[in-house]
């Protein structure tokens, strides 16, 4: 069965574009466009993996990551961190934040797949 | 105009120069009004300063209190709050010292016996002045950098979607594309990385002057890095035409250094080497040398004139045969290595023979030397 990836980003050209690659892929996908909406979907779907942007509307990135690390049911959920923000050490963020990976945009596709298939297993 | 109120912390333990610079600020008219307290002993000197609730404008310092020695009150008394300025007060016959003073953190220096009633106003007036400017100065690089960093922000996500975009397209996603097509979507996609490089430097070399990007220090083998980039590098190199050699000395010892930097100071380097070799190779070599570990990346390309060698390292200068841009670069790669070699304690240069290629090495210290301490800024 197809793993499914949440993609959380509020910049809608960039997010149709990661889903149609990903879609391509063979991963199903499902977006938000905010972190409220985002730690939703992580909830009621349990998906496979989460990309999430980090500045987002209403709870932010880190907030949403946060979260979902800390709370028992969710927490093995894997989450990549998906930003273009390069000025703050978002290895470090990720590191403490307990988020699996982070990718840093513009991202190269083959980082993408690399990362997303060694967490998949697809 | 109603006058300024200056407020003046005097550390000085002799009676009759604590009398001295009272009677100069108290006695005529001055263009300022001035608000003295006076301490006799530099622990005192540095709790008041400490204090934030006091807000200080000026410390006067007497370098001869009986708790410290010379210099080092100067220290105590700037460590103790920076963004007051000090203006020391010496003796006669110590202007060595004075000058000492300044290098050390002080605005400015005076000798109680010359001058003193018709200088000490005005060098304090000036000790301020130039205060003020400094903070502007200082606010201005962190508005930039602010400023930058969402710049940087805003830049790439526009990018990341131009680059994918075409990507999408490029790898066939959307459909098969002629030659003609992917051609052009070729060259939009190198540029659409050129941008990207050249944001990433730009920010680069930003954190770099504010001192802003962190080191990660560890003990590693820089053995490893040079195979690491080499077979990183290893699809450009065919791309190009070019041999990527590594000549590794299996002897080295591990230096500390950050590997992600180092890595890309060594990218940076072999990507030069591509830009400007047509044909040949580019050699990778490591070595040992006097309490350092060396690294070098040869080429045998066209070469660099002499006269071109001082601006290698510079920002934003590119060299090119012709005079004219076209190696795509950002002109900011070199300047980079430079920093961060420099953050390392290491040394970075070039040598070149026009028409036989160039030879770009640095070193790392094997032994962590000293550790110096830098003026807080």
């Amino acid at each position: 069965m197809a793993k499914r990836i949440l993609i959380v980003d509020d910049e809608p050209d960039v997010l149709k574009l990661a889903e149609f690659r990903l879609r391509k892929w063979g991963y199903e996908i499902i977006t938000a466009f905010d972190g409220q909406k985002g730690l939703e979907l992580i909830r009621n779907e349990k998906p496979d993996l989460v990309l999430l942007d980090l500045r987002l509307p209403n709870t932010d990135g880190i907030e949403v990551c946060r979260q979902v690390k800390n709370d028992k049911e969710l927490k093995h959920i894997p989450i990549i961190l998906f930003t273009a923000t390069a000025d703050i050490a978002v290895a470090e963020v990720a590191k403490e934040y307990g988020a699996d990976d982070y990718l840093v945009k513009p991202y190269e596709p083959e980082q993408l797949l690399k990362k997303v298939r060694s967490i998949t297993n697809q | 105009m109603e006058k300024e109120l200056i407020k003046i912390l005097h550390a000085e333990d002799d009676e009759i120069d604590r009398r001295l610079v009272k009677r100069i600020l108290f006695g005529s008219p001055q263009p300022a009004e001035f608000a003295l307290e006076q301490v006799n002993r530099i622990s005192a000197a540095v709790e008041c300063l400490s204090d934030k609730e006091k807000e200080y404008d000026i410390t006067l310092l007497d370098l001869g209190l009986p708790d410290t020695t010379g210099i080092e009150s100067v220290q105590m008394v700037n460590h103790a709050n920076p963004d007051i300025p000090i203006v020391v007060l010496t003796g006669t016959t110590d202007k060595e010292i004075g000058l000492e003073a300044i290098k050390n953190g002080a605005m400015d220096y005076l000798s109680k016996g010359i001058a003193l009633e018709e200088l000490l106003v005005r060098t304090i007036l000036y000790a301020l002045e130039r205060k003020k400017a400094e903070r502007k100065i200082k606010e201005a690089v962190e508005t930039k950098s602010e400023f930058l960093s969402i710049v940087s922000h805003e830049l790439r996500t526009p990018l990341t979607a131009m680059k994918e975009s075409v990507a999408i397209v490029l790898d066939g996603m959307a459909g098969e594309i002629n030659d003609e097509q992917k051609s052009c979507l070729d060259i939009a996609r190198r540029n659409i990385d050129r941008l990207a490089r050249l944001i990433n430097d730009v920010l680069d070399v930003q954190k770099l002057e504010a001192g802003k990007m962190k080191f990660d220090m560890k003990v590693s083998d820089i053995n490893e890095v040079a195979e690491h980039v080499c077979k990183t590098m290893a699809s450009s190199a065919k791309e190009k035409g070019v041999d990527l050699v590594l000549e590794l000395d299996g002897k080295l010892p591990k230096v500390k250094f950050d590997v992600d930097r180092i890595t890309q100071v060594l990218t940076n380097l072999i990507n030069n080497a591509f830009k400007f070799t047509e044909k040949g190779s580019v050699i990778i070599k490591t070595g040992k040398g006097e309490n350092v570990i060396q690294v070098s990346v040869s080429d045998s390309g066209c070469g660099i004139n002499q006269e071109n060698m001082p601006r290698l390292f510079k920002k934003f200068e590119q060299l090119a045969e012709s005079g004219e841009r076209k190696t795509g670069g950002t002109g900011l790669g070199l300047a980079i290595c430079k920093e961060i070699i420099e953050e390392h304690k290491g040394d970075i240069w070039a040598e070149s023979e026009m028409g036989k290629g160039s030879i770009f090495k640095f070193v790392l210290p094997i032994k962590e030397k000293e550790i110096i301490w830098r003026k807080e800024s």
